[in-house]
């Protein structure tokens, strides 16, 4: 047994089977969901060791996988990112027949989802970059269903993460022979600044960010939020990659600074443009490039004053993301066919006509922003308490980029509890889409006002902390 | 024997990335495509064995393929596409003239930083990846947005091959490259396939 063949090899196969039984898209959706879920409990309760005892039968238990002269590792360090990553995957699975995406969905999501626990698993870390390029190309017929001409967010999306790529593969080749000290200064900037932009690429940082409200505009909210979802995380534990492996590097103040101006920018940008966006589905793409902006700024504090705190509040942060991106995505989901297009004045009534898709919209939203009682409120909060102490024109930016994405938010309340055009038919929530729904939004206010139990769960994992305590 | 080629290649890449550049016709530019991946096998060869440089070439005429037989089975009017004004035509000559001017003066300053790189490599990969990155920015169309993809990895390929030789890396790459073709097919067929939902 390995633990390659567990989180990679296994999802992978399963997504071939689930490319031959997707005509059933229920029956695909569950295997998917309950295989993430199982995923997931594994990572949790499978221990670390060398010999996994099944009741009575002692089963020899490998972390590292030879692949090609290289390893896939997968650590008990790894283990919380695999939970957030199966669990989130697990919950985006189960919705998928009231959601109702593209049948393909599901396989590909699976097998996207497997290429990423590739790329944090596959040593060195900078080979990574090519499986988050190969997931990016599986996702295409997803993103861009048969039977529909390809929109130009999607080839946008296409042209600018393959970009990225190249540029982080080349950049982490110069800096082989350069883990302990920096070498030539010249040289250094060279590979630094091809880091930068093949991260701000991958990142959708300004001015790079356009493919993402041009998709969430564009394609299915589902998959569109999926990819919103994993991409980032994926990409931001790469970037972590870097900062562990190049101590010099870590240790730069510059590089602390660069990674918080980035993710300031990125969050006053998203602010801007969310508080007078007009369609909802772009507004979700501005409030995903500002949850990225946090998560930058919490990596800078992860590599910075106090890593350990940090660390766990990145990790910890992704599962709100994933509620609020989830819930977000199936009520969107839901709309279509039911209004004409999610700009505001077709969502004029939408509170009348579907109240509970509706709110669940409003508070995603709110819990992206950073919004009191909100899950995503205790992550951004000790994001920008921490920054506050030690740079507070920093944290004064991104407090004025969340009450931009609340400033759009808030309007397009408005635009939804304004006297819409009244239809004769009247409209219907379906039962199941109202219980998957206030069980979201019941978690985001769980988790919101209870914090600590994915706090918890994320620190029972010590090891992945062990280099930065 | 591949040192004495490779300067004449250099100018065979910069002729097929601008014939890509200016074409109208698909089966033009599939040849060019796959003429072009000659050229980068060739100087490819220059850093690595000729048996893994085989491998961009073998992947390269392989893309070339798929997106050749999708096109080919796609209805006339949705392959068909207008002749460039003389005015485009001028404009994407001197702007593939100009690229190359940049790779030319920027090949040596690549070459200091690099190290292992030949300058025919650095003019090689440095006029690839300019003419990709142009043919990108005058595009929305999916084959032209895939070309241009795949004449920009091509270059990077170049750069690649000079600083790292690793098995699994190539592979890797090739199957990049295999899958933008894939993705390109079926962003060309998408339209007229069965609906899934």
């Amino acid at each position: 047994m390995n633990s390659a063949y567990l989180w990679i090899l296994l999802p992978l196969v399963v997504a071939v089977i689930l490319l031959l039984i997707m005509r059933w898209r229920t029956v695909a959706a569950m295997v998917a969901a309950t295989t993430s879920l199982v995923l997931a409990i594994l990572a949790a309760w499978l221990p670390g060791q060398e010999q996994v005892v099944i009741w009575q039968w002692g089963v020899p238990f490998s972390d590292t996988l030879d692949f090609f002269g290289r390893q896939l590792e997968l650590s008990t360090a790894d283990r919380p990112t695999l939970i957030v990553l199966y669990l989130a995957a697990a919950l985006w699975f189960s919705a998928v027949p009231l959601a109702r995406p593209t049948r393909l969905f599901v396989p590909l999501g699976m097998a996207i989802v497997a290429l990423f626990t590739a790329a944090i698993a596959v040593e060195p870390f900078l080979f990574a970059a090519v499986f988050i390029e190969i997931a990016v190309l599986l996702s295409i017929p997803m993103l861009s269903p048969p039977g529909r001409t390809v929109n130009r967010g999607v080839l946008r999306y296409l042209i600018f993460l393959t970009l990225g790529m190249p540029f982080v593969l080349i950049s982490g080749f110069l800096f082989t022979g350069f883990e302990i000290g920096p070498g030539d200064p010249v040289f250094v900037a060279i590979a630094i600044s091809l880091l930068a932009i093949g991260f701000a690429l991958l990142l959708a940082v300004f001015p790079f960010h356009t493919w993402i409200p041009m998709l969430s505009q564009e394609s299915h909210p589902y998959p569109t939020a999926f990819i919103f979802l994993f991409l980032p995380i994926a990409v931001l534990l790469l970037g972590l990659g870097f900062l562990d492996s190049f101590v010099w590097m870590r240790e730069d103040p510059n590089t602390v600074l660069l990674i918080q101006v980035i993710g300031a920018v990125m969050i006053v940008t998203a602010g801007v443009w969310a508080a007078v966006e007009k369609n909802l589905t772009r507004l979700v793409g501005f409030a995903v490039i500002l949850d990225i902006g946090f998560s930058l700024l919490a990596i800078s504090l992860a590599i910075g004053s106090d890593p350990l705190t940090f660390r766990i509040l990145f990790i910890a942060g992704l599962l709100p993301r994933a509620l609020s991106l989830g819930v977000l995505a199936l009520a969107l989901s839901s709309l279509i066919g039911r209004i004409d297009s999610y700009n505001d004045e077709h969502i004029r009534g939408l509170v009348k006509a579907y109240p509970v898709i509706s709110i669940s919209i409003i508070v995603a939203l709110f819990s992206l922003a950073g919004l009191p009682l909100l899950a995503g409120f205790p992550f951004k909060l000790g994001v920008i308490e921490s920054l506050s102490s030690e740079l507070p024109a920093i944290s004064f930016w991104a407090i004025l980029g969340s009450f931009g994405l609340i400033a759009g938010t808030i309007r397009m309340l408005i635009s939804m509890v304004s006297d819409g055009i009244e239809s004769d038919e009247k409209p219907r929530e379906p039962r199941l889409l109202i219980i998957f729904l206030a069980i979201g939004i019941g978690l985001l206010f769980l988790i919101g006002l209870y914090p600590n139990l994915i706090l918890q769960v994320i620190a029972r994992f010590p090891e992945a902390f062990a280099a930065f305590g | 024997m591949i040192e004495i080629l490779s300067f004449p290649v250099v100018i065979l890449v910069f002729l097929t990335s601008t014939i890509l550049l200016i074409s109208w016709d698909w089966r033009v530019s599939l040849f060019s495509l796959a003429v072009q991946y000659i050229g980068v096998f060739i100087l490819v060869s220059i850093s690595w064995p000729v048996e893994t440089a085989a491998v961009k070439l073998v992947a390269g005429i392989m893309s070339s393929a798929v997106l050749g037989l999708a096109l080919y089975n796609l209805p006339k009017d949705m392959t068909q596409q207008n002749r460039l004004v003389a005015s485009g035509f001028i404009f994407r000559v001197i702007a593939a003239i100009l690229a190359s001017l940049f790779a030319i003066t920027s090949g040596s300053k690549l070459v200091e930083w690099f190290g292992e790189i030949s300058i025919e490599q650095a003019y090689g990969a440095l006029i690839l990846i300019t003419l990709g990155l142009i043919q990108l920015g005058l595009t929305t169309r999916p084959l032209r947005v895939v070309i241009g993809l795949l004449t920009l990895l091509s270059g990077f390929g170049i750069l690649h091959a000079a600083v790292e030789n690793s098995i699994l890396i190539t592979g890797l790459l090739a199957v990049i490259t295999l899958g933008l073709s894939i993705v390109g097919a079926y962003m060309l067929t998408a339209p007229t396939l069965e609906e899934t939902r």
